[in-house]
């Protein structure tokens, strides 16, 4: 695929710069983390602005930006922390709903989508992961019936999971053990739902089916297209959640930066203390890295093998998220106290460093062995 | 065995037994509870088992026993110490009884001796530390909070930062400059401050944590009585360096850490079963190693005990143990979310005002004890002389 031209590029940075500073001011955020949360204050905001759009093609109504597109403008929107489930439902579930086996279906589930009319996220389909929490049944597993299938089983912690409107439940088929897709209504699906916030204020939910019946029209898409589907979306997700994750660092190293540069004790500006100055040093190589790798994995998306992509996004995983950690947590020291405070945005900023962190985990397979590095030549 | 220990005049073995018997019978089991559980704790948490200990006369014991004290050894208290912690009893706070208290027997008159050494060996006075101000944080000798004298008052004006717990205090020790003439660490002195005092206000600062333990003081126009003066105007930098350096000196912690390793150890292998095999295989080496430092650093902290019992002292000993301490820490907390596995992200402050928190069977709200740990442990980096001043320390006390 081919990235969007440079000024409808620029045209929707601007927006989205835009966007984040007339809703996404620091104040303003920490009085909406003040529960309830409404997760969906912004969302026709975003629609209208196009945000949804942007990942899909031309023909579903998309502005057909690719995955490097969609990481640029993660990264811009990554400076507001923002609390609606943008990445899950436009990037993520956006690509399996893209993908159904009905071309009608699909063009029409993707409209009310980019209209902002329905949210739709991804349960389940963690590779290398089993499902279940301690005690419970285990991995989502769908049973043919007579009049459809039976699902049974739990996903832990998906995000915006109970603020959806409509679910994409990726399950192993228990004969075959070949995934399978149902799309789901919330509200009439029959699971448990668990809701529970994460620690940058966003949210997640344990979802739980007892043996609840699916009717057969409810199945998206089944065997190795369903495979293929989740896949396609895990690594979607790797490489969003990655990009909002350097757009974080980029925001923390210009905060740091700054406060090294103003704040003064012992008569001069603490970033003249050599201490400080070698691991700020440390702080942006490790940031280089961690944006070279997620344009990579990025670019690979759009046009490489898929060993390469898989390979791309564990090597994504291992150095952004020690990055993340990194620049977050020497954000919070390099600014004394002021940095433990809820009031300043550093400590926000790291909290949604490490809830990417376990979302990149979540979604990457660990079962991978490296390829031949040296014979990648078009990587090198 | 007290002949091999060099300074150590107690029956160790003993001594602990009895420790343990006392938390288990005199601490307030819901208290307790509160600890093992990470839920937030009161005021009255504190204040009872404090008590609870005067009554013991173990309150103190580490003090002279001309000032109500027992002459303990350091030996014992760190004995105490540990053996508290490790079952669950609160930490001490140290504003009264390892601070302020030192400050007045040893610099104090007889007046204030017997003013304010009552209420805070019984725990009736709740007292706070003023020092840090908004532009004097590592640069502590930088304070501007001021105090003028006008007939036998000060008049103090200024802000003070980060004043934790100062909404629970009657009663602040306080760094104030009452001559600005001279270098900067002159003009210092140290006042005792009636929180109660027309013009002082406390404003409450959020922590990340989500929770009110800090805050920061005003003071406009507030008059302080002349005899709160500890020792005399202008020896506040010397009464400061006496009191930061006891501060520190049971700074490792160890008995706490050792009971997180095990909360840390039953986490994980609560959850370590859902992930695949080599995440397994990764946490279990990580586990080991974080065992490993603890245990040198729990060898360490008995080292420095011996070395300063035996009347040797590098000058960098708590500093080091600061460093090591609260660097395990973090590296326990790392690890005790990433062990959580999916739930490693799940924080609601909520989830610590009440309930079971670390022990509760639903891992997101078990997640909101580790992550409390996690978020608060960012601060002991920071306060009581932040890493940095620490490793600055130490090098300039090598490098010499
Ligand atoms: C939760 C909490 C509770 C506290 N409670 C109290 C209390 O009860 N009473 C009280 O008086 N104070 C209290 N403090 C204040 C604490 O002691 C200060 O925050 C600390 O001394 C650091 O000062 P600062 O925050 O101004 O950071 P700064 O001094 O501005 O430091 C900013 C950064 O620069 C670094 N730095 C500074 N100087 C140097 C140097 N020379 N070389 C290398 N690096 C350097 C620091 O290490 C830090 O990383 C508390 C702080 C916190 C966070």
């Amino acid at each position: 695929m081919t990235p969007l031209d440079s000024e409808t590029k620029s045209i929707i940075a601007d927006t989205l710069l835009r966007f984040v500073d007339e809703n996404y001011d620091a104040a303003k955020r920490r009085e909406r983390l003040k529960p309830p949360i409404d997760y969906r204050l912004n969302w026709s905001t975003l629609a209208e602005l196009g945000v949804l759009a942007m990942p899909f093609d031309e023909e579903l109504g998309g502005l057909g930006g690719c995955a490097t597109d969609t990481a640029d403008a993660v990264r811009v929107l990554a400076k507001g922390l923002v609390l609606e489930p943008v990445v899950e439902c436009a990037v993520v579930a956006g690509s399996i709903l893209a993908a159904g086996a009905d071309a009608d279906a699909s063009a029409a589930a993707v409209a009310e989508l980019i209209g902002g009319e329905k949210i739709t996220v991804k349960v389940g389909g963690r590779p290398g992961l089993l499902s279940g929490r301690p005690g419970d049944a285990g991995a989502l597993v769908a049973e043919k019936s007579d009049t459809g299938w039976l699902l049974h089983g739990t996903a832990r912690a998906v995000m915006y999971a109970a603020e959806a409107d409509e679910w994409l439940v990726i399950a192993h088929q228990s004969e075959s053990d070949a995934a399978i897709i149902f799309r789901l209504p919330c509200a009439e699906s029959g699971a448990e739902v668990q809701q529970f916030r994460l620690m940058d204020g966003q949210s997640a939910a344990d979802i739980c089916f007892h043996n609840v019946a699916v009717a057969a029209d409810k199945l998206w898409l089944i065997d190795d297209a369903a495979e293929a589907a989740n896949e396609r979306a895990n690594l979607k997700a790797v490489s969003a959640y990655c990009a909002d994750a350097v757009g974080c660092m980029a925001q923390l190293l210009e905060i740091t930066g700054t406060y090294l540069k103003t704040r003064v004790q012992f008569g001069v500006t603490i970033g003249s203390f050599q201490a400080l100055q070698h691991r700020f040093a440390d702080m942006h190589m490790v940031y280089l890295e961690a944006r070279a790798m997620s344009r990579s994995l990025a670019e690979c998306l759009d046009g490489g093998a898929l060993s390469e992509q898989r390979w791309r996004c564990f090597s994504a995983l291992t150095m952004v998220t020690a990055a993340g950690t990194k620049v977050g947590q020497e954000s919070i020291q390099m600014h004394g106290g002021m940095g433990v405070t809820d009031e300043l945005i550093v400590s926000h900023y790291n909290s949604r460093l490490l809830t990417l962190a376990r979302q990149i985990r979540n979604a990457v397979s660990h079962d991978i062995t490296p390829p031949p590095l040296m014979t990648a030549r078009r990587w090198i | 065995m007290s002949s091999a220990n060099p300074g150590i005049d107690f029956d160790e073995e003993a001594f602990r037994a009895e420790v343990r018997a006392f938390v288990a019978s005199d601490l307030d089991p819901e208290t307790r509870k509160k600890v093992e559980n990470a839920i937030y704790l009161e005021k009255h948490d504190f204040v009872n088992w404090q008590q609870a200990l005067a009554r013991k006369g173990w309150f103190g014991a580490w003090w002279p026993k001309e000032h109500g004290g027992q002459d303990w050894s350091l030996a014992q208290e760190h004995a105490f110490l540990q053996e508290c912690a490790l079952n669950a009893a609160p930490m001490l706070i140290p504003y009264g009884v390892n601070m302020v208290g030192p400050v007045i027997y040893t610099f104090g008159n007889e007046e204030q001796k017997k003013k304010y050494i009552p209420g805070i060996l019984d725990n009736t006075t709740w007292w706070c530390q003023g020092y840090s101000e908004p532009n004097a944080g590592s640069d502590l000798a930088g304070l501007t909070t001021s105090a003028v004298l006008d007939g036998d008052h000060y008049v103090v004006n200024g802000t003070k930062m980060w004043t934790t717990e100062a909404h629970w205090a009657d009663m602040m020790h306080c760094l104030v400059r009452t001559d600005k003439s001279g270098k900067k660490q002159q003009g210092i002195t140290f006042l005792l401050i009636d929180m109660k005092t027309p013009g002082l206000t406390v404003e409450p600062i959020v922590t990340l944590d989500g929770v009110h333990h800090t805050n920061q003081t005003f003071f406009d126009n507030v008059r302080v009585p002349i005899e709160n003066v500890v020792g005399q105007p202008g020896d506040g930098w010397k009464i400061a360096k006496f009191l930061l350096s006891r501060e520190r000196g049971f700074i490792a912690d160890t008995g706490n850490k050792l009971r997180m390793i095990g909360q840390i150890e039953r986490a994980a292998m609560r959850y370590l079963h859902h992930m695949p095999p080599i995440e397994q295989i990764k946490l279990r080496a990580r586990y080991n190693e974080l065992s490993a430092w603890l245990t040198a650093l729990v060898a360490l902290e008995r080292d420095n005990i011996h070395e300063l019992l035996a009347g040797r002292d590098d000058g960098i000993s708590a500093s080091v143990l600061k460093v090591r301490g609260t660097e395990l820490l973090q590296a326990m907390t790392e690890f005790w979310r990433d062990a959580m596995g999916p739930y490693g992200a799940c924080y609601d402050a909520e989830n610590r005002q009440s309930g079971l928190g670390l022990s509760s069977t639903e891992p997101w709200i078990q997640a909101a004890g580790v992550n409390y740990n996690y978020l608060y442990g960012r601060c002991w980096s920071i306060f009581g002389g932040s890493n940095e001043v620490q490793r600055n320390i130490i090098a300039g006390t090598l490098l010499r």
